[in-house]
């Protein structure tokens, strides 16, 4: 077989796409690794209507395995600035989470810089729908609302949340 | 009259054989296609109803997204808000520019002491109260359209001019 031009075209255009998915992919690299740390992150804050109470409990250990200690939280909107430990931040969400039927968290826009060595600087917008009871049940309730959130990951025995802080796209 | 039903040529329509020069022309249509939807006329789905009744939840608009550098925002645009990035913005109404003073006064808007008519404003069932407040340089004063729900749930305030990527185009 004489080998053309066409082939070699085609040869190049396979190895190029083969380079990009398998770096996009396979290799693991700190980037790849705080995104991973994102998606549990929300995996872990959502809940849905069919989950027990054993996974919800389940949630909230792998909820405090995912922050450091202690972990910051800053709202400027509602002047709060606070250190939690993991056991305590994920305690606040498991009560949220008794309390709402359905909660569903997703990162958008994830933006991953590393100002400093084993330190991840994260901006992203987190869109979050919470919905309660059915339509039919009185005092039912559904909201959603989207959020700019930094976030600070340290990497320590693996990447662990640090800090959590609103960013104010409109102040009044 | 007598109706004939070519099969041949819708199939050639719908699935003709690939040759090469349609292969390049579907290549070139998504290019453009590409292009015109990402660059030109940016396709986003309204969710929420902070702008109702203008813009309905779960209504489908488009942006254009290079308009703010030809025509800088004035009071009455509707725009497009960026957060971290563009894929979730917020779609508000510009109250004030810069330099003005706002303040909601049993739900009516009053910008430099003066109330303002709102004519896009529908829903009045409200009781807003803001203290009055000046526009700082380089930001805008955007609120929704909605003042129908409480000013708790109502995200509304100042917003940077460089965070507005663009205007809906109706």
């Amino acid at each position: 077989m004489q080998l053309t031009r066409k082939h070699l075209l085609a040869a190049a255009i396979v190895s190029i796409l083969a380079v990009f998915f398998a770096v996009r992919y396979l290799a693991v690299c700190e980037e790849t690794e705080v995104r991973r740390r994102l998606r549990q992150l929300a995996g872990n804050l959502s809940r849905r209507q069919a989950d027990s109470g054993l996974r919800l409990s389940l949630k909230n250990q792998r909820l405090a395995a995912l922050l450091a200690d202690p972990c910051r939280f800053v709202v400027p909107t509602y002047e709060i600035d606070v250190a939690m430990r993991p056991r305590q931040a994920a305690a606040e969400v498991f009560r949220l989470h008794s309390q709402i039927s359905q909660v569903s968290v997703r990162f958008y826009d994830v933006r991953v810089d590393f100002p400093e060595p084993r330190r991840a600087a994260v901006r992203t917008t987190a869109y979050v729908r919470a919905r309660n009871g059915t339509e039919r049940r009185a005092g039912a309730f559904a909201d959603e609302f989207e959020l700019s959130i930094d976030m600070v990951l340290d990497q320590r025995d693996d990447w662990l949340f640090a800090r959590f802080e609103q960013v104010e796209v409109l102040q009044r | 009259m007598r109706i004939s039903f070519n099969v041949h040529g819708l199939k050639q329509f719908l699935a003709p054989r690939p040759q090469r020069y349609f292969l390049r022309r579907v290549a070139v249509v998504a290019v453009v296609a590409f292009l015109w939807f990402r660059l030109i006329m940016v396709p986003a789905w309204v969710s929420g109803a902070s702008m109702e009744p203008t813009y309905r939840d779960g209504t489908l608009l488009f942006y254009l997204p290079w308009l703010p550098r030809l025509r800088p925002p004035s009071v009455g645009d509707v725009v497009m808000v960026r957060m971290a990035g563009r894929r979730v913005m917020l779609l508000k109404r510009i109250v004030a520019m810069a330099g003005d003073t706002v303040e909601f006064r049993g739900g009516w808007l009053y910008v430099n002491g003066q109330r303002r008519e709102e004519p896009y404003v529908e829903y009045r069932y409200c009781n807003w109260e803001l203290a009055e407040r000046e526009v700082q340089p380089g930001h805008v004063y955007v609120v929704g359209d909605n003042r129908g729900m409480p000013m708790d749930r109502h995200y509304f305030g100042r917003a940077a001019r460089k965070r507005i990527i663009g205007y809906p185009l109706w």
